[in-house]
């Protein structure tokens, strides 16, 4: 497909946007899980040593695993690391190869704007009835149901970048699964 | 219900065949699925269900074991584990080819995963193995087969996935892996030890003796990994920690290690950490979807139908068993195992457990099954390691692999005909636990 030098640009521009998005998302869920066993060994020392309980750790935890989760999902499907079968001989068929990787690309996207919805809703619909954690804490739900939303946001834009990346023709996966060598797009010829 | 659940298989079978992410055409199902019914709320369903799978505190050892394996990987443990164990394995038939064994399993005790068992573990002994003159079919077939115990002694990745779906607890699961792990890990030596003795020349004699000053100062090399076993599977069994504290204790003695052994950098624990992101992530997210795909069958009745189709086969519970090993088998040629765990349990279990079999039992029963898909081609993960290590074809690699798949195989049959062999280790567990 031939493209002018403006679409090239706005597409360049698009791809560049969703790397680094999914590189910030990776970075949020690295934080995250640097932060589960700070509560959980900050629990057992408290536990152990003052017989007390922080009555928030394992609560936090799990909300920043689903942070975890959610916010590396775009990173991990740019990385590759998302499981996919390969039983389809598509080695040598180019042309069928673009074909599969731009239907599975396009049911990817539907599907994670459909899980984006389906999470944003739920966080707003916790929000609007100020539901709260049934812990002391009583977290409000709509902030760590707000995180996985975004994360499920990205994941989406990275699936659309995906379809895009597939009829610009350009690499669709970066190799590192390190985002320091995590390679931007290169415009589309 | 024959219809629509033939019509859900199909359309997982051809979102699977056409390329489509196993978390995405698990979502995809279930959302038809739900679709064939009137009026449900099927995006709250899916939030819902996502929601709850993502924040459940059985789940939390996960990424934590994710996270103590990757920073473990980028230490030197590999060549701790082979210059502590070489020095015992000298004198044996089949010498250092027992490292890959020995190195597997106590790798295995620290990692949860398979693929990063193989990793670890050969990154340094099939370099050694090779440039010494050992027979490549052995030294690759043995790496292969070994690194699969990455999923059966704990602490298991696989293992805290099918307790979380099965409401199985994880502690017990991790105890009724030890045994079995054992029990394939010495047969594993043991067919080394005669494939060596029969032919010679697949090993080369030991080109010295080793005294045991040296054995034991070998042993001070397995100092870091021995304390990080004690204290992981040591405090779960103990009753000291849950698995999720001692998964995060893990975390801190992996650091501890990696500090030690001068490993410890900024950049190397951030890698670590964006590595355990992608992996946890992977895992947390197919996890996910596989419970909004069980739930979404749960709606239709399909789990209740297919045991009931089942039930009129009358067949014994020890033919159930064989005749899921068959099915399991053909699956794990294009399945990976955690794939395979999460888009047959909710159908499988129950008839399992109806059958009278220990949903513990079964989760053991399926992990080595999973291993079995590990290193069985087109699709095993362990292949796929040791062909980017190798350079070697996946075929071969497999063939290299496949008495260690028929040893597991036979253990697999011998569970399922002795379940005791497996679930007497969970007896012995202090009472309460």
């Amino acid at each position: 497909m031939k493209l002018n030098n403006m679409t090239r640009r706005l597409i360049g521009v698009f791809l560049r946007f969703t790397d680094a998005a999914a590189i910030a998302g990776a970075a949020g869920a690295a934080v995250s899980l640097g932060a589960i066993p700070i509560l959980v060994l900050a629990e057992i020392f408290t536990r152990t040593t003052l017989g007390l309980s922080l009555g928030v750790s394992w609560e936090y935890a799990t909300y920043f695993m689903s942070l975890v989760f959610l916010l590396g999902a775009a990173f991990t499907l740019r990385t590759g690391g998302h499981i996919r079968v390969s039983v389809l001989p598509l080695g040598a068929n180019k042309s069928a190869a673009v074909t599969v990787e731009f239907i599975s690309s396009s049911v990817g996207a539907t599907m994670a704007v459909f899980l984006a919805m389906a999470l944003s809703d739920l966080a707003w619909h916790s929000f609007i009835r100020g539901v709260v954690s049934a812990t002391p804490a009583q977290t409000p739900l709509f902030l760590p149901m707000a995180g996985a939303a975004i994360g499920a946001w990205l994941l989406a834009l990275q699936m659309a970048a995906r379809v895009v990346s597939v009829l610009a023709r350009v690499p669709v996966e970066s190799e590192a699964p390190d985002a320091d060598k995590m390679s931007i797009h290169e415009p589309p010829q | 219900m024959m219809g629509i659940s033939a019509s859900i298989a199909g359309l997982l079978g051809v979102l699977l065949v056409a390329r489509v992410w196993v978390v995405v055409a698990l979502t995809t199902a279930g959302v038809f699925a739900l679709s064939s019914m009137q009026n449900l709320p099927i995006d709250k369903i899916l939030a819902r269900s996502i929601w709850n799978v993502t924040t459940s505190t059985e789940l939390l050892a996960l990424p934590l074991f994710i996270l103590m394996a990757e920073i473990l990987c980028r230490t030197n443990l590999s060549q701790s584990l082979f210059r502590g164990l070489s020095p015992w394995t000298a004198g044996f038939p089949g010498n250092l080819l027992h490292v890959n064994v020995a190195g597997c399993t106590l790798f295995a005790a620290i990692s949860g995963s398979s693929a990063a068992t193989t990793l670890t573990v050969g990154r340094i002994t099939l370099k050694e193995l090779l440039s010494r003159g050992y027979d490549k079919s052995l030294a690759i077939g043995s790496l292969a087969g070994a690194g699969t115990l990455g999923f059966l002694i704990p602490p298991s990745l696989i293992m805290i996935i099918y307790g979380v779906l099965a409401e199985a607890s994880i502690l017990k699961l991790f105890i009724a892996g030890i045994a079995p792990g054992l029990v394939l890990a010495a047969l594993y030596s043991i067919y080394i030890g005669l494939r060596t003795s029969l032919d010679p020349a697949l090993a080369p004699r030991d080109s010295g003796h080793v005294s045991w000053r040296e054995r034991i100062t070998g042993l001070s090399e397995l100092f870091p990994v021995a304390l990080l076993i004690i204290a992981v599977i040591g405090s779960l069994y103990l009753g000291i920690a849950s698995p999720t504290e001692a998964a995060a204790v893990g975390v801190f003695g992996a650091i501890a290690v990696a500090a030690w052994q001068g490993q410890l950098t900024k950049s190397r624990l951030w890698t670590a950490l964006l590595c355990a992101v992608r992996t946890s992530s992977m895992g947390g997210m197919i996890l996910a979807a596989g419970s909004f795909f069980s739930i979404s069958l749960a709606y239709l009745g399909v789990p209740q139908a297919a045991a009931e189709s089942i039930a009129a086969m009358n067949l014994t519970g020890f033919q159930l068993i064989l005749t899921l090993l068959g099915i399991y088998l053909v699956l794990g040629l294009f399945l990976d195992g955690m794939s395979i765990i999460i888009m047959t349990l909710p159908i499988t279990l129950p008839l399992v457990i109806a059958a009278g079999y220990d949903p513990i039992w079964f989760g053991v029963f399926l992990i080595l099954v999973v291993e079995m898909a590990q290193i069985t081609p087109p699709i095993g993960f362990n292949l796929f390691v040791l062909e980017s290590m190798t350079g070697e074809p996946i075929g071969r690699i497999a063939g290299y692999a496949f008495p260690f798949f028929v040893i597991t195989m036979a253990i697999t049959i011998l569970i399922a005909a002795f379940p005791d062999l497996v679930l007497f280790t969970v007896g012995t567990l202090p009472a309460g636990r």
